[in-house]
C-alpha cells in the first residue's frame, strides 16, 4: 500500500543488505560480557529545554556499552499543554494524558515506517499508566497534555543475529527510557507531579560459564546468553510507589521470592536514574 | 500540440464559475466557487481564504499536488481581494484532463518531483475560472514556462518545451506576472547563473506582459514583434474574456 | 506589586500585537538611536549561525544533526537493495549500454534534467516527518500536513535536480565467475568460457541502492528547508554505503567483511580467516557532488495584512516600505507571505550555480531584489560551507 502523503520508494520490495553468513559471526565476536557490575546502570546524559517552542521538553541519551556497532539510547520528548480540550470531547475532571512513542525510521536495524505499529501503541500505553500516577491531575480539569516522545536511536546491536526475543527486551529498555525523559519534560513543562517518575529495568539472565541465572539491572540484551526475565518499574522514590509495573518472561518455580526480587532490583535501577533526573532538573533551577 | 492557447469559459452549469484552459499539450478544466462559507478550522478573520484543490489526470494526487497546489494557494491570495470577503472561503478546483504524452518517457502514474511545465495551465485555468465565478481581483496574471536547452555551444531558450525539451534543458523556469507587470511567482530548477536567469526573465516578460492595445487604439503596439517566441499571454486573457462577454450579450 | 502600569512589557507587547512590534525594531522612530533590528536580536540580513553535527546515529550508513538557532532537524540515510528483478518497467538495455559507452553517458549527463535511473526507478526517497511535537502546532497521530509534504516534494525536486548523487555509484554488479577453481581442469574452463561469451560474460547490473533519507524535526523556529536541505547535504556526504556482493543464489546482496575475499572468484578462501576486524564492514564513502546550499528570506511589509491597494504601489511610497528578512524565524514566518528560496552552489569556484528560486506569496520581490539576493546566498554558502568542515 502505498502512503498519497508521502514520498515512496520504489515499487518493487528492497532488502537491508544480508551479512555473510548471519548466524555465525556473531557468536563469535559480538557477545561479550557484561562490562559493568549487576547493580549499576549505564552512565546517562538528560537535558532539558531542547525544544524551545513547546511547554517543555528533554533529551536522554543513554551511553553505549562501548564496543562499536552497539547504540545507546536516544530520546527526545515534548510536552504540549495543559491546554484545553477540544469542543467535541465530553467533560472530564482531570486532566487527559495522550502519549505518543515513536521510533524514528533510522532508529532500529530495520527501517521504520511511518505509520505507528503495535509495539509503539503498547509503549505509548505503558507510559501513560507511568505518568498518570505522578501527575496531580485534579488541579486542571477540563484540559488535555500531549507528550510525544521520539526515539531517535533505539538501544540496539547492529550485529546481533535477528531473533525475536531480542526486540522484546529491548522494548523495556526504551520503556523505561521514555518515562524518565517524560518525568524530566513534565517537570520543565511546569506541569504539577507529585514526584518525579524515573524507570527502571532489572533482568533474570543466565550467561555461559555459570548456570546459576542472576539479576543484574538495565541489562543489554546482546551482553547475555540468555534474557529469561524482565521488569520495568516506573517508581516514586519519596512517596516509595510504584506506578507502572512490566514484567515478561519465565520465572524457575525453584525460586518462590524471585519475582520479589526483580521487583526490588527494578526500583534500585529506577532510584539510580532518578537520582540523574533531579540531578538535571535541579541544575536547570539552579 | 498547441501551439497557440485555447479556453472556453463557464463550460460547467453548476459551479460558480469554470474555465477549460489548453496550452502545450496540457488541458486544465477549473472550477470556482465562492464566496462561500468557510470551514471553521479554515475561517480567517482578516480575510477569505482561497483553498486549491489540483486533481491529476489520472490516480490520486500525492505529495507534488499538494506542493502545486500551496504554490497556487499563495499567488492566488495575492491576486482576489481576499480582504473584502472575510471568514469566507473561495474554493478552486483543478482537473487535469490531458498531458502531453511522449513516447520517450517513462511514465508513471505517482510522481514526486515537480512538474514545472504545468503551473502556468493551471494558473491561467484558475485566472479564467475566477473572472468567469466574478470573483473581485486586484489584478489578472499570466504565466510562461521557459526552457534553458543547450545547443551545441550556445544555448537556447525554448519558451513552453516540450516533454523532449524538458529531457534536455540546462533548467527550467516558470514565472508569473500581474497585470501591473509585477513578479508573481517565479520557480527555476536546474543550473544556471544570474544572467541566465536575467535572460529568461526578459523572455517571459515579453510574453506575458506585453502592452495590450486598446479598444480605440490609443496605444499604437511599439513593436509589430510577430518574431517574437510564443503567444501574447495578456492578450489572450483579454479576447478570451472579450468573445465571452460579446457572446453573452448578443441580444443587446 | 507594583501599581499596575499602563504600558505592556516587550514580551506582551509583542505576543498582542506582532506586527507593530516588529515593524517598530525594524524602524526605530527618530528619538531613539538604536539600529534597525528584529525582534530576535538580528540584523535583516543576518542568518543563524549553523550547526552541524554528523555521524552521531549507529544504524544508519549517514547521519546528520543540523540546529540554525531553534530549529533541530536529524537526517538519517540508509541504504537498502533493489534488486532488478523487483523493478517493474527495467530496461536492462539502457543502463548496459550507458556502463559500457561511457562517452555516450557523459553527453547524456550534460543534458539537463532528463530523467535518468535515481527518477525512474525511485532510488531516492525523502520524507520529512514534522509531527514530533517540534512546535505546537505539529502534534503526532495526524496526517502529514501540507507543510510536510512540500519540504518532502521540494527536497526530492531539488536533489534530482542538482544531481548530488550519482546513479553510478548506487549500482551494484555482478561478474559472473569465468575462471572458478585450479581444480578444474582446462578443459571444462574454456567451454565454461564459450558459453559465457555466448551470453553476455561482462559484468551484469544486479542492483541498485536505495537511499531511504528521513529527516526528522525535533525542534521547529523557522525556516524548515533550509535546515532540512542542510542536513540532508551534510548526511549525504556523510553516507558510507557498505561494501557488498551481489550473491545470485540468494539473489541477495551480501556484506563483505574485511576478512573475507573481495572477488567471487576464491571461494576456498571463504573458510573464515579469523582476524580482529571480522565484525567490521568494508564501507565506502558516497561521491556526492557539489554543495548546493538553500537560502531563504521572507518579505515583511509594512502594512498588516497586505494593505487594501496594492495596485497603486506604484506611486504610493509612505506605508509601503518592506524588509527583507534572511533566515525568518517562526514569528516572522507569521507574519510574511512572501518567500524567496535561493538554492546556489559556489563549490565549482568560477560563477555562482544557482540551482532554484523559489519565489511566492506576493509581488514585491521583482527581478532587481532576485538578482541581489543571489549575492545574499553566496555568502550564506560560505557560512554553510565552512559549518561543513
Amino acid at each position: 500500500m502505498s502512503d498519497r502523503r508521502r514520498i515512496n520508494g520504489p515499487v518493487g520490495a528492497t532488502i537491508p543488505p544480508a551479512s555473510e553468513d548471519g548466524a555465525s559471526r556473531e557468536v563469535a565476536g559480538s557477545r561479550g560480557g557484561r562490562s559493568r557490575p549487576p547493580n549499576a546502570i549505564r552512565k546517562m546524559y538528560l537535558k532539558t529545554g531542547v525544544t524551545p517552542s513547546a511547554s517543555g521538553s528533554a533529551y536522554l541519551e543513554i551511553e553505549t556499552s562501548g564496543r562499536s556497532g552497539v547504540s545507546g539510547l536516544k530520546l527526545s520528548c515534548t510536552v504540549h499543554g495543559p491546554r484545553s480540550l477540544p469542543r467535541s470531547s465530553p467533560f472530564s475532571p482531570h486532566i487527559i494524558l495522550s502519549t505518543h512513542v515513536k521510533y524514528a525510521p533510522f532508529a532500529t536495524r530495520q527501517r521504520r515506517g511511518y505509520l505507528r505499529d503495535p509495539s509503539e501503541r503498547d509503549l505509548g500505553t505503558h507510559l501513560e499508566a507511568a505518568l498518570r500516577g505522578a501527575i496531580i491531575a485534579d488541579r486542571w480539569p477540563k484540559s488535555g497534555v500531549d507528550i510525544i516522545v521520539s526515539i531517535i536511536e533505539g538501544d540496539q546491536d547492529r550485529e546481533t543475529s535477528k531473533t525475536q526475543g531480542d526486540e522484546s527486551w529491548d522494548l523495556m529498555n526504551a520503556l523505561s527510557g521514555c518515562i524518565t525523559v517524560a518525568s524530566a519534560a513534565l517537570a520543565d513543562a511546569g506541569i504539577d507531579c507529585i514526584d518525579t517518575v524515573a524507570g527502571g529495568v532489572a533482568a533474570l539472565v543466565s550467561d555461559k560459564g555459570d548456570g546459576n541465572p542472576s539479576i543484574v539491572i538495565d541489562p543489554i540484551p546482546s551482553e547475555h546468553d540468555r534474557i529469561l526475565a524482565a521488569c520495568c518499574i516506573a517508581y516514586l522514590p519519596t512517596r516509595d510507589e510504584v506506578t507502572n509495573l512490566w514484567f515478561k518472561g519465565d520465572l524457575p518455580a525453584s525460586d518462590a521470592e524471585l519475582y520479589t526480587k526483580l521487583v526490588e532490583k527494578g526500583i534500585q535501577a529506577s532510584a539510580k536514574a532518578n537520582r540523574v533526573l533531579v540531578e538535571c532538573l535541579g541544575e536547570t533551577v539552579g | 500540440m498547441t501551439v497557440i492557447p485555447e479556453a472556453t469559459l463557464s463550460v460547467l452549469p453548476r459551479a460558480d464559475g469554470s474555465a477549460r484552459y489548453a496550452h502545450a499539450g496540457y488541458t486544465v478544466t477549473a472550477s470556482v466557487n465562492g464566496p462561500i462559507e468557510a470551514q471553521r478550522r479554515d475561517e480567517h478573520a482578516f480575510e477569505a481564504h482561497v483553498d486549491v484543490v489540483v486533481r491529476p489526470a489520472a490516480g490520486t494526487g500525492g505529495t507534488r499536488e499538494r506542493h502545486l497546489e500551496s504554490i497556487l494557494e499563495s499567488s492566488l491570495t495575492q491576486l482576489i481581494l481576499v480582504k473584502s470577503f472575510p471568514r469566507q472561503l473561495i474554493q478552486i478546483v483543478l482537473q487535469i484532463e490531458t498531458t502531453p504524452d511522449n513516447d520517450y518517457v517513462n511514465t508513471k502514474l505517482v510522481q514526486a518531483s515537480l512538474n514545472f511545465p504545468i503551473v502556468p495551465s493551471l494558473l491561467q485555468a484558475a485566472v479564467l475560472g475566477l473572472i468567469s465565478a466574478a470573483v473581485p481581483m486586484r489584478a489578472t496574471a499570466t504565466a510562461s514556462v521557459v526552457a534553458v536547452v543547450p545547443q551545441e555551444e550556445t544555448k537556447r531558450l525554448v519558451v513552453d518545451p516540450s516533454p523532449r525539451d524538458l529531457e534536455q534543458a540546462q533548467s527550467v523556469h516558470v514565472l508569473a506576472f500581474t497585470s501591473y507587470d509585477e513578479l508573481l511567482l517565479a520557480e527555476s530548477e536546474g543550473d544556471f547563473t544570474v544572467k541566465e536567469w536575467d535572460g529568461v526573465y526578459e523572455a517571459a516578460l515579453k510574453i506575458c506582459c506585453r502592452p495590450t492595445s486598446t479598444k480605440a487604439g490609443i496605444n499604437v503596439m511599439l513593436d509589430d514583434s510577430e518574431d517574437a517566441a510564443g503567444s501574447d499571454m495578456r492578450q489572450f486573457l483579454r479576447s478570451t474574456v472579450e468573445a465571452k462577454v460579446a457572446a453573452d450579450l448578443y441580444w443587446k | 506589586m507594583a501599581a499596575p502600569s499602563m504600558s505592556f512589557p516587550r514580551a506582551v507587547f509583542a505576543k498582542l500585537s506582532p506586527h507593530p512590534y516588529l515593524l517598530r525594531t525594524l524602524a526605530p522612530q527618530p528619538p531613539s538611536d538604536a539600529a534597525a533590528s528584529r525582534t530576535n536580536g538580528r540584523a535583516p540580513h543576518e542568518a543563524r549561525p549553523v550547526h552541524i553535527h554528523t555521524s552521531s546515529l549507529s544504524h544508519a550508513h549517514g547521519s546528520a544533526l543540523v540546529r540554525t538557532g531553534d530549529t533541530t532537524v536529524i537526517c538519517g540515510v540508509r541504504g537498502e537493495v533493489l534488486p532488478v528483478a523487483n523493478i517493474p518497467q527495467y530496461r536492462p538495455q539502457a543502463t548496459q549500454q550507458q556502463q559500457q559507452d561511457d562517452s555516450h553517458e557523459r553527453a547524456d549527463e550534460r543534458g539537463g534534467l532528463g530523467r535518468g535511473e535515481l527518477k525512474d526507478y525511485d532510488l531516492l526517497v525523502p520524507n520529512i516527518e514534522l509531527a514530533t511535537g517540534c512546535a505546537p502546532q505539529f502534534l503526532p497521530g495526524v496526517p502529514p500536513t501540507t507543510l510536510a509534504q512540500t519540504l518532502s516534494t521540494r527536497v526530492y525536486s531539488l536533489l534530482h535536480s542538482c544531481r548530488v548523487v550519482d546513479p553510478k555509484s548506487l549500482r551494484i554488479w555482478y561478474t559472473p565467475p569465468t575462471a572458478v577453481g585450479d581444480e578444474m581442469d582446462t578443459e571444462e574452463q574454456q567451454r565454461q568460457q564459450e558459453e559465457a561469451d555466448d551470453g553476455d560474460d561482462g559484468p551484469q547490473l544486479a542492483a541498485y541502492w536505495v537511499l531511504y533519507i528521513d529527516l526528522l524535526f525535533v525542534s521547529l523556529d523557522g525556516n524548515p528547508f533550509d535546515a532540512a536541505w542542510t542536513a540532508v547535504m551534510a548526511a549525504l556526504r556523510d553516507t558510507k554505503l557498505p561494501a557488498v556482493r551481489w550473491d545470485p543464489d540468494r539473489q541477495a546482496a551480501v556484506l563483505q567483511s574485511y576478512s573475507q575475499p573481495t572477488t567471487t572468484t576464491t571461494a576456498t578462501a571463504a573458510a573464515a580467516v579469523p582476524g580482529q576486524d571480522k565484525n567490521s564492514v568494508k564501507t565506502t564513502p558516497l561521491p556526492v557532488a557539489g554543495l548546493p546550499v538553500a537560502c531563504t528570506a521572507a518579505m515583511f511589509p509594512e502594512k498588516e495584512h497586505g494593505g487594501e491597494s496594492m495596485a497603486a504601489s506604484a506611486e504610493a511610497t509612505v506605508g509601503n516600505r518592506h524588509w527583507i528578512l534572511l533566515d525568518p524565524d517562526r514569528s516572522e514566518e507569521t507574519l510574511c507571505s512572501e518567500t524567496i528560496t535561493m538554492v546556489v552552489d559556489c563549490s565549482e569556484g568560477g560563477e555562482t550555480r544557482i540551482k532554484s528560486i523559489e519565489k511566492q506569496g506576493g509581488v514585491v520581490i521583482g527581478r532587481e531584489l532576485i538578482r541581489g539576493f543571489a549575492g545574499v546566498a553566496e555568502k550564506r554558502w560560505k557560512e554553510v560551507r565552512d559549518a561543513m568542515q
